[in-house]
């Protein structure tokens, strides 16, 4: 290819990029934890065929998701895998009195690469030599990270595990170090876990010794608040609770 | 966990310097073929080269952990090598590498378009052999370029972040680099460490982009 023609490439992709969003106009902007990402398009598929309004959604890490509503993100709907970071978007004042309810609860499991020789992992089997390498989110950040971070210290072996984890940036990317087999193990969620055929759960960890799982959904203060209501609401109905299900979520009921 | 900040720093110009002198001498091949050959599939390695500029950078990483997993034929290969890549310094150094090449050969294209090919000729006619005409007469005519590149490499390098967190894995210690550290701390609300580093980048990144312009400007006027 010429110099030319290198720009021409790169000028169209430029334009093409500016060009997209113009057709598309989102009613409803959600922003959802990345571990929701998969089972919301599922749940806002069921919601067009409902004759639901547009929904676009915004996956990311919790952390992100309530610093870009504390900053003043044009966000309908939060929906957060964890309850402190639900507290750092209320503490902007932008969500609705009363709107925030726990809708899913999720669990730890060990994993390992599919083709591994051992099939069971007990926490303390984390610290021997044969596991060199043991991916979680980063501890300090990331939900699953923290929670995994959280059940070892109750578990007494975090020093032991400590020197050995890769920290990822996400729940996801710590599924692939193991998936490919570089990573011994990895703790990650339940419902991650369920979207690889390459890793297999090696332990399950009993929902009683983590801190409690949950995703707590809320409504912001916007134009579009009553639609985004009646889409919280869907979210609990008996057509979104069977899909959360499906996906290995656990369904508050209440 | 935590490492002093300046060792992360003076980690990432190490493992950038050694990316950079990898990536170079290949970079040098893969330029001048491009700049002076015709050869069938021509397109396809330039595609190749410039893929990483464009394909997203956690993209390009992903790619790299596919192929170095324990399934799949490098990853193996290296196995039965006994070299182990993902999640070491040698990961870091290979994301840097990749990363950085489509900049280093856009440059060094550049420089070979530019030399004046009587001179080589001229060499040649005097029976200097291919070889010495290279490295005799085209490698000087391009130094400036030659400096330029390995200077904006560098400087891709040490800001190398996408790739770099999934196939190296930002272990502190071992293969955090700035970038990686940075974004934990921001991550992570502690934002006297991340102010510090970014500090740091910008002295590092800056001061090669500078050095490069400067020597860029002395190059046009002579």
């Amino acid at each position: 290819m010429t110099r030319r023609a290198w720009l021409h490439a790169f000028v169209m992709t430029g334009l093409l990029a500016v060009a997209a969003p113009a057709g598309a106009q989102p009613r409803l902007t959600v922003s959802v934890a990345s571990s929701l990402a998969d089972v919301m398009g599922q749940v806002v598929s069921a919601w067009r065929a409902r004759g639901g309004g547009e929904v676009a959604i915004n996956a990311g890490g919790s952390n992100v998701l309530a610093r870009q509503i504390v900053q003043g993100a044009m966000v309908d709907v939060f929906f957060s895998a964890d309850a402190s970071q639900m507290r750092v978007a209320a503490a902007s004042g932008r969500l609705v009195e009363g709107s925030v309810r726990v809708l899913l609860t999720n669990r730890l499991v060990v994993i390992v690469p599919a083709r591994a020789a051992q099939t069971r992992l007990m926490p303390a089997d984390l610290t021997l030599p044969r596991v060199r390498r043991v991916a979680i989110g980063q501890p300090d950040s990331v939900p699953a990270g923290v929670y995994a971070r959280q059940w070892l210290e109750a578990q007494g072996v975090w020093q032991g595990v400590l020197p050995k984890v890769v920290p990822a940036l996400t729940a996801r990317a710590a599924l692939a170090a193991v998936a490919a087999g570089r990573a011994d193990a990895g703790i990650v969620f339940a419902t991650d876990a369920r979207t690889s055929t390459d890793v297999r759960v090696a332990y399950d960890v009993p929902p009683a010794e983590t801190p409690g799982i949950v995703y707590p959904v809320a409504v912001l203060r916007t134009p579009r608040q009553a639609e985004a209501t009646r889409f919280v609401a869907f979210l609990q109905s008996p057509e979104a609770r069977a899909i959360f299900e499906a996906a290995g979520f656990g369904v508050r009921a209440d | 966990m935590d490492v002093p900040l300046w060792s992360t720093a003076l980690f990432t110009a190490l493992m950038g310097l050694v990316a950079t002198v990898v990536a170079l001498p290949l970079a040098l091949g893969v330029a001048w073929l491009l700049a002076r050959h015709r050869f069938p599939g021509k397109p396809l390695v330039e595609t190749l080269v410039a893929l990483p500029l464009v394909l997203p950078p956690v993209a390009t990483g992903y790619l790299l952990l596919q192929m170095l997993g324990t399934d799949a034929v490098v990853g193996r290969l290296l196995d039965a090598l006994g070299i182990e890549v993902v999640f070491t310094w040698k990961a870091v150094v290979l994301a840097m590498v990749v990363m950085s090449l489509p900049l280093l050969v856009l440059t060094l294209r550049t420089g070979f378009e530019q030399i004046d090919r009587r001179y080589e000729q001229v060499a040649a006619t005097l029976g200097a052999s291919p070889w010495r005409v290279w490295l005799t007469v085209t490698l000087p005519l391009a130094r400036r370029s030659v400096v330029v590149a390995a200077l904006l490499g560098f400087a891709r390098a040490l800001g190398e972040f996408g790739a770099t967190i999934v196939v190296a894995g930002g272990i502190p210690g071992q293969t955090q680099t700035l970038a990686v550290a940075m974004f934990t701390f921001i991550e992570s609300g502690r934002d006297a460490e991340a102010r510090t580093l970014l500090w740091m980048s910008l002295a590092l990144a800056g001061l090669s982009v500078l050095a490069a312009q400067l020597l860029q400007r002395r190059g046009g006027r002579s």
